[in-house]
């Protein structure tokens, strides 16, 4: 252990911080309170274990880290063997890990733990990288003596979207149990039964309901606990990691994919304390299948007599310039792209398309930075330390899960303000402050006492609200973090893919220095801002828009505006993974590669560039953004420039959407108010298509407060349809209590929700109506 | 009857942590249900502050609470040494020959259960047992069957 468990405030006659010991006849000094364990890993000699792991608080369950241990506290009675990972080095310590009685000791706990163990090494999927072998040919007796009936356990035990428990596996170290217990505060694994019938398994034997199961796969020492996606897919001698970071959401967790052959079989975690803490959520990393997916788009597509056929790339880039060339052109999205590809996409606008009506903002989300806010930025693991955290209106567990996990820690010793229409702080204790979006800025102006007391303060949004929030949490003076709406939406801002900034936060206007990088004369106006540019090819003032990896009829809080402009612009290029809402009222569609098929670098929720790497080859047909837009820009006769313009040494700030992306008005009785929120397996992006996600899908959820719901007769799973702006949408009733009475809650980026409007009403689907429509 | 909120309120108020007084509650509900019934889950777990999953581990746990609707009679015999040399085990076999509910089953229609427990600490009126969980003995085998079939008197 490299940190020092004694710092803070000193007593005044405190030990020594260091204690001398011998391990194996060495002798050696680690910190006081070093886990013999540790000592012994950090030393390079061999220890076997499974209950204990780096992440997790000690046990002592599973009893094969013994060791021998002789020296002062243990003098009278000679030497001993004890278990490693709950024994701390004393002072003088004798620590022996191949003596004799250890060995012993070691042996007789692995041929206890292999009494009911079924030995089906060849058919499980741990095989290869199982502890229990691993451990059992080191240290183990080689035979059994055990000649009664081995208990039968449940064999491949069905635990929901993802996981499969073999019990009789189980060795019952209680890595999942803890990890559940210790980290999650969710418990959705226990201990059941007693004794030698004592097995894992879910509370009432329902299905995994957490959004972090699958990190259990990796915790179990084991073959007990495995996934569905990886089940019989690989051994792992025949797989070849590739280290890469997860595109999934603005966090970017690290990890290694696991290639066999040509083919994804698993993703697993790699641990970056700073970011993601070693853990992975579900989405993430059983988030690939869309990799492989039947409707990925393979070819480039060309509206000819009114249907999209196929065509060859030089036809499609060709028809894209000259389309993009004939009048007055905006560019939609970019917060998918890689940093490389962001500016790339950034200059070919303003040189290629020759204007500033660039946006990445095609969401709810404002910006990217607290500097394009004015504000000072945090780092994640200011978290550990916080001593008080206002949670504005923002889900950290569906916007950026593995954040939850370090904010739920947070939890337990700090102060969390969970502040808005909608509870998202679920497992741990918060304050609660509930109120209606228009309130927010005034109920955050009112936290300012409470943020001058604090020593360590902190704020999380997700940037959606206007100038006055934003003014709000200014005047709070606490660092920011801003969890972000797409996974590369800092890396977009950075490259200046809004319309009044330009690549390294220079403003548009005074951009002296990106002009001598890039060689050529910009357009000095501030352009549109994504509203500005709906309402524009609405009204029929563009003649072309770029919607790059974007689906603005899902994703964009006015979707009524949305479709107007797709439907009035003359000439719409979409850049995308599938064929989307969007997508299909293109008139080229440019088939582009996924985030785990190419690589460049991604920025995350701080602004950290990351390394990712291409993995896979992706459809042969497709091709990465990076090389449409560097063919593209061809076509428009500009050379990409190689090189990144310098960051602006003061960040120009950046312009808030007025309506900041949010509807106004609450509603009572018959009327409700409206609120699009992030949920984790919603959207179209790639979860949408994505085969291993579908049974946890959302769509059409309508969540509701159960108060009043009794009278509208809308019970829980009740099929119901939304009234409003005209349109109807058909959803199930999801009762939550987490969401403010006079509000109904839909998924954003789920389809339909934005074409209803601030207000709907809720009705109920008459059952014959139901049946009729299946 | 369910749980009674007050007294187990009062319950919860008496140890330093809620968590403490889960095996009380889960008892108190048990007498007044007869069984521990998946609500009593649900409501004891909202009581103490926990999942209903933790609640689950801890009930499982425990072979005492019943997890079914209890039969209407209840017959509990002791099978340590005392009460086994006086002829429990024998008692027992009878009950299974004639009726073919054996020790931890109960008979079809609900209408009465069979189990063994260890020491009741009555080795005095070996073979004892409890009938619907009362103290009694000793326990003879025309005796045991006749009341088991609800003939000859069912204890209050």
């Amino acid at each position: 252990m490299s940190s020092n468990p004694s710092a803070g405030p000193q007593a005044p006659a405190a030990p020594p911080s260091t204690v001398s010991c011998t391990i194996d006849g060495k002798p050696y000094t680690f910190p006081r309170g070093t886990l013999i364990v540790d000592a012994v890993r950090q030393v390079g000699r061999p220890i076997p274990y499974y209950c204990y792991h780096p992440r997790l608080e000690p046990v002592g369950a599973c009893r094969v880290c013994m060791v021998q241990v002789e020296g002062p506290p243990v003098a009278t009675r000679g030497p001993i063997v004890t278990t490693g990972c709950t024994t701390p080095v004393f002072e003088g310590l004798k620590i022996e890990t191949m003596s004799d009685p250890a060995k012993l000791a070691r042996q007789q706990v692995l041929e206890f733990l292999l009494i009911n163990h079924p030995l089906d090494c060849p058919v499980c999927d741990k095989g290869g990288e199982c502890d229990l072998q691993d451990f059992t040919l080191a240290y183990g007796p080689g035979k059994s003596q055990f000649a009664e009936q081995k208990i039968l356990r449940h064999k491949a035990e069905d635990l929901g979207p993802f996981l499969v428990l073999d019990q009789e596996r189980c060795i019952l170290c209680q890595r999942c149990v803890r990890y559940e217990n210790e980290v999650l505060h969710e418990q959705n694994l226990v201990l059941k039964e007693r004794g030698d019938r004592t097995v894992i398994d879910t509370g009432a034997g329902e299905p995994y309901a957490g959004y972090f199961s699958g990190n259990n796969t990796e915790l179990c020492p084991v073959g007990a606990l495995t996934s569905h996606t990886y089940r019989f897919k690989a051994r792992p001698w025949d797989v070849r990691p590739v280290p890469s970071v997860c595109q999934g959401c603005s966090l970017g967790c690290n990890l290694t994919v696991n290639l066999r052959g040509p083919k994804i079989v698993r993703l697993l975690w790699r641990e970056n304390q700073a970011v993601d803490a070693g853990w992975l959520c579900d989405r993430g990393r059983y988030g690939f299948g869309h990799t492989l997916a039947e409707q990925r788009l393979a070819t480039p597509l060309v509206r000819r007599d009114g249907e999209l056929r196929a065509a060859t790339w030089e036809e499609a880039l060709s028809a894209a310039a000259a389309g993009l060339t004939a009048g007055p052109a905006a560019v939609l999205g970019g917060g998918r792209l890689t940093d490389e590809e962001s500016l790339a996409l950034s200059q070919l606008a303003r040189l290629g398309l020759r204007t500033n009506d660039v946006d990445w903002r095609v969401g709810y989300q404002g910006f990217a930075a607290p500097a394009a806010i004015g504000l000072s930025e945090a780092a994640i693991t200011d978290l550990d330390r916080s001593d008080l955290v206002l949670l504005l209106d923002t889900s950290p567990l569906e916007e950026a899960p593995v954040l939850d996990i370090r904010l739920r820690r947070t939890a337990r010793r700090a102060t969390v303000i969970d502040l808005g229409p909608v509870r998202n702080l679920r497992h741990a204790a918060s304050r609660r402050v509930a109120c209606a979006p228009d309130e927010l800025a005034r109920r955050v102006a009112e936290l300012a006492p409470e943020f001058a007391a604090a020593q360590s303060p902190l704020v999380i949004w997700n940037g959606r609200g206007g100038p006055a929030l934003a003014e709000a949490v200014a005047a709070l003076g606490a660092p920011l973090l801003v969890v972000g709406e797409f996974a590369n939406a800092r890396g977009a801002e950075a490259a200046g893919l809004a319309p009044d900034l330009l690549p390294g936060y220079h403003a548009v206007g005074a951009g002296a220095e990106v002009a001598a990088v890039w060689g050529a004369e910009l357009p000095r106006e501030p352009g549109r801002d994504a509203a500005g540019i709906l309402n524009a090819a609405a009204s029929g003032d563009l003649q072309a828009l770029y919607v790059v990896g974007a689906n603005p009829l899902r994703s964009f809080p006015d979707g009524e505006l949305a479709d107007r402009a797709l439907d009035a612009v003359p000439f719409l290029v979409v850049q995308d993974l599938f064929l989307t809402e969007t997508a299909q009222r293109a008139d080229v569609v440019l088939p582009a590669l996924g985030a785990l098929e190419k690589a460049g670098h991604t920025s995350n929720l701080v602004g950290q560039s990351q390394p990712v790497a291409r993995a896979v080859a992706g459809p042969a047909g497709a091709l990465a953004d990076g090389m449409i837009l560097r063919r593209l820009a061809a076509a428009l006769n500009v050379t990409l420039a190689d090189q990144a313009p310098p960051e602006a040494e003061t960040p120009a700030r950046v312009r808030l959407p007025e309506a900041g992306g949010e509807r106004p008005g609450g509603g009572s009785g018959e009327e409700l108010g409206l609120l699009l929120r992030p949920r984790l397996f919603a959207g179209g992006g790639t979860a949408a298509f994505d085969p291993n996600l579908e049974p946890v899908h959302v769509a059409g959820e309508v969540r509701l407060n159960p108060e009043g719901t009794d009278r509208l007769g809308l019970q829980e799973g009740a099929a119901v349809h939304l009234h409003g702006a005209g349109t109807t949408v058909r959803g199930t009733v999801r009762l939550d209590a987490g969401v403010l009475p006079g509000w109904v809650v839909l998924a954003a980026h789920d389809f339909g929700g934005n074409r209803l409007g601030p207000r709907v009403r809720v009705t109920a689907v008459p059952a014959a109506a139901g049946v009729a429509a299946r | 009857m369910p749980l009674d909120l007050e007294t187990a309120r009062a319950a919860v108020a008496r140890y330093p942590s809620p968590r403490s007084a889960l095996l009380t509650l889960l008892w108190q509900a048990q007498e007044a249900d007869g069984w521990v019934t998946p609500q009593t889950v649900e409501t004891v777990a909202e009581l103490l502050g926990l999942t209903a999953s933790d609640v689950e581990s801890v009930l499982s746990f425990y072979s005492m609470y019943r997890r079914t609707p209890p039969a209407t009679r209840r017959l509990q015999v002791c099978r340590s040494l005392a009460c086994a040399m006086k002829g429990a085990e024998e008692i027992l076999e009878h009950v299974r020959a004639e009726t073919g509910v054996g020790p931890g089953e109960t008979a079809p229609d609900g209408s009465f259960s069979v189990e063994v427990v260890e020491c009741l600490a009555a080795c005095d009126h070996a073979p004892s047992c409890l009938w619907n969980e009362r103290m009694e003995g000793p326990l003879d085998k025309q005796g045991a069957l006749a009341r088991l079939r609800g003939q000859g008197g069912d204890p209050a």
